[in-house]
């Protein structure tokens, strides 16, 4: 049903041309798709409890509707509004924080970019030029946790953002620095590490829906090619007919498959299994991460020279899987978590 | 996609594991974890005799014929049991997973009197005569015939032809056998699916070396073998049907089981990078943990398999699994080989090889049979994805 209702809402605003047209924006996505999105199909409250205005779901469904949307590449907040600033904000178990934030996070009134500092400045963060709220962890002293209204902070000097012009256009990023940290601590709410597990899990959280996400994509990337490769006739038959062709494209059902499992498997696991999240939310990221670099790759590939051009998506898919390798965590980084908890002794670090 | 199971078949889960348990720590404690196709033969038929006396041979079958009528989740259950205690691997899996399925799906009734409580009691091992030296990739290609003729008993069918790479074909009582009994016709046409004796002189057994050194496979001669009129599954000339339902069976509960022996191997080569330093080399931590994914890919691949809850989806996995696990399963012999360094080349007399040394060769065959990565390929093209197909004669 969620599936049905995410679908149908990518065929009334997520068309090539409207993907265009959000990425030239300032903000990088489009106010009225967004508030369709968040308000008027409450997906941004998805994983809200429904007594603060959300619809209580889990990361199962979220995970769904990343699918969905991935298959467009539709720029919007939801990513940090609708999962990784919900997820955090409920980690931390402070319920006036909650009962605060939380209802203007599900309405989709304000969106929120969550991000870690590092000597007082954050990088690409995804939409932390023109989120509404800042919710700013680091790790530098004793771990901790703010969260401060954009416009207050910058009106009082305390932080400046900025837009960065990134390769994904997708994917609109930007610097958020701390311009006067004493002016900070009036708005931390959390320290220690309670602040810590909750950021963490909030980023494993992102991690399973920015696969899900890559999944979708990684399937369009298919699809079109498919389609492609069946309409392009050359030396008098579908170029879909070499095998040289159809073994690339059964490549990418492989890797899409497995990726899609290992979605699946560990959203499911957020509920059945939360011990296991960080290996879970390791494994989902970098298996569609890669699934997705080889099918937009593919793609290009395989379309031949219009799969080269500005006009054609292949290079907006192929963009965004490039984006997707480094969000949140490189995917070396992410097998390196795994590793650890496969009790990998590593002597060369103390 | 489920994840856990109830209450109820976890009681089943101990109580399978406390019998293997105390079978594998007390009378058949020899047999532990052999995972080669040959090795103490005759005393896994013992254990295949053990496992159908208290009615753990063939589970899932009809308890008519000697199984539990069990459900799905209780097959995964055992499977997974099974894997875990390290019971040896199955002589009898031939006739449990393929020969019986196919005998319920397809059989006669006196055909099921006759075969499935001998299969499910382990008093009779089955082995497969599909490939042939010219039907490999192209399996419908099989040129071994047989004719219908009058014998000391009453007719009979007369076999001629030669089978390869044919497993536990040594220890088998019986072999179903693909053969041509339409003369002239070419093809998935004219073949029949026929149910044959070993023990015989019209058939010849001839062991395969392979690159393992030892001898897994085998070719199997047929020179003027017979078996009954009767003993022939479905109509004659509609072989290729029932053996194409017998190729189905072969994916199932059982992948969950071959994941659990994945997993014993992965663990072990964890334990020996760790044991000899190669754990902190940055490359083989990511090799590793890229082995684990691919690993839980599969798992989340056959619980996907297995449950119906992502709808309309369910024929991805299905398509893309063997190449997957062949291809990972080959990866992970050669990280095998890079962890274990130099000292992994090293063999015993009379080449015996250790159980990673033997997973970095024989993995080589895993790409190759039950289709080839290229044939899975064109299946996915075509099956899957609706590209034009490939030229068949």
């Amino acid at each position: 049903m969620i599936r049905q209702m995410v679908s149908d809402f990518a065929r009334d605003h997520a068309s090539s041309q409207q993907v265009r047209q959000a990425m030239a924006r300032e903000s990088g996505f489009h106010p009225d798709s967004w508030q369709v999105l968040s308000r008027d199909l409450g997906i941004a409250g998805l994983l809200v409890p429904d007594n603060l205005g959300g619809q209580g779901l889990g990361l199962i469904e979220m995970a769904l509707v990343f699918e969905q949307l991935g298959q467009y590449l539709l720029p919007s907040p939801l990513l940090q509004t609708g999962v990784i600033g919900p997820t955090l904000l409920l980690n931390l178990q402070d319920k006036a924080l909650q009962q605060h934030w939380l209802p203007q996070l599900a309405s989709g009134q304000r969106t929120v970019a969550v991000a870690r500092l590092v000597d007082g400045i954050a990088d690409y963060v995804v939409g932390g030029h023109c989120a509404d709220v800042l919710m700013l962890f680091s790790e530098t002293i004793n771990n901790e946790l703010y969260i401060i209204d954009t416009a207050i902070g910058e009106r009082q000097g305390i932080i400046r953002v900025a837009r960065q012009d990134m390769m994904d256009q997708t994917r609109a990023a930007g610097r958020i620095e701390v311009l006067n940290p004493k002016g900070m601590d009036e708005h931390r709410v959390a320290d220690g590490p309670a602040a810590k597990n909750a950021i963490e899990c909030a980023e494993q959280c992102g991690h399973i829906a920015v696969a899900a996400e890559a999944v979708g994509s990684a399937q369009s990337c298919l699809d079109i090619t498919v389609q492609y490769v069946k309409d392009r006739h050359q030396f008098g038959r579908a170029i879909g007919s070499f095998q040289a062709v159809k073994h690339q494209l059964a490549d990418m059902m492989v890797h899409i498959e497995a990726a899609r499992s290992a979605v699946y498997f560990s959203a499911c696991s957020v509920a059945e299994e939360p011990l296991q999240l960080p290996e879970m939310a390791s494994l989902a990221r970098v298996q569609a991460s890669e699934a997705l670099s080889l099918c937009a790759a593919e793609m290009i590939q395989l379309h031949g020279g219009i799969g080269f051009t500005w006009e054609h998506d292949a290079h907006l898919y192929f963009k965004r899987a490039r984006s997707t390798a480094t969000l949140l965590a490189t995917n070396s980084v992410l097998d390196e978590v795994i590793a650890e908890q496969l009790g990998l002794c590593n002597e060369g670090v103390s | 996609m489920k994840l856990s199971f109830t209450k109820a078949q976890e009681t089943f889960r101990t109580e399978i594991a406390g019998w293997l348990d105390a079978q594998l720590t007390g009378p058949f404690s020899d047999v532990r974890g052999i995972t080669s196709q040959t090795e103490a033969a005759q005393r896994r038929i013992e254990w295949e005799q053990e496992l159908g006396q208290a009615g753990w041979s063939a589970i899932g079958w009809p308890k008519q014929f000697g199984g539990r009528s069990a459900d799905l989740a209780e097959q995964v259950i055992f499977a997974e049991e099974y894997a875990r205690a390290k019971a040896p691997g199955r002589l009898g899996h031939m006739g449990v997973e393929l020969a019986g399925p196919t005998i319920l799906a397809f059989g006669s009734d006196a055909q099921k009197q006759r075969f499935l409580p001998s299969i499910s009691k382990g008093e009779e091992m089955w082995c497969q005569g599909y490939s042939e030296p010219n039907a490999g990739s192209d399996l419908a290609n099989v040129n071994t015939k047989a004719r219908l003729e009058q014998g000391p008993t009453g007719r009979q069918w007369v076999i001629e032809g030669q089978k390869i790479w044919t497993s536990l074909a040594q220890f088998a009582d019986w072999c179903f056998v693909i053969c041509r009994t339409e003369p002239g016709s070419k093809g998935r046409h004219g073949l029949s699916y026929l149910l044959v004796p070993m023990d015989q002189p019209g058939i010849d057994i001839r062991p395969i070396r392979q690159m393992t050194g030892e001898s897994d496979f085998n070719e199997v001669f047929f020179d003027k073998a017979v078996t009954a009129e009767d003993n022939i599954v479905g109509q004659a000339g509609e072989g290729w049907q029932v053996a194409m339902g017998t190729l189905s069976f072969e994916r199932g509960v059982s992948t969950l089981a071959q994941q659990m022996h994945f997993r014993n191997e992965l663990a072990t080569i964890i334990s020996m990078a760790n044991a000899n330093g190669r754990s902190s080399d940055p490359l083989i931590r990511q090799r590793i943990a890229k082995a684990w994914r691919g690993l839980q890919a599969m798992r989340a691949s056959a619980l996907r398999m297995l449950s119906h809850t992502d709808e309309g989806m369910l024929t991805g996995p299905q398509f893309t699994y063997k190449i997957f696990w062949a291809s990972w399963h080959r990866q992970l012999g050669e990280l095998a080989m890079d962890v274990m360094g130099q000292e992994g080349e090293l063999t015993g007399s009379g080449y015996e090889l250790s159980d990673l040394t033997r997973l970095f060769l024989f993995s080589r065959a895993d790409t190759i049979y039950a289709g080839t990565n290229q044939i899975q390929r064109n299946l996915i093209a075509e099956r899957a994805l609706g590209l034009p197909k490939e030229p068949r004669g």
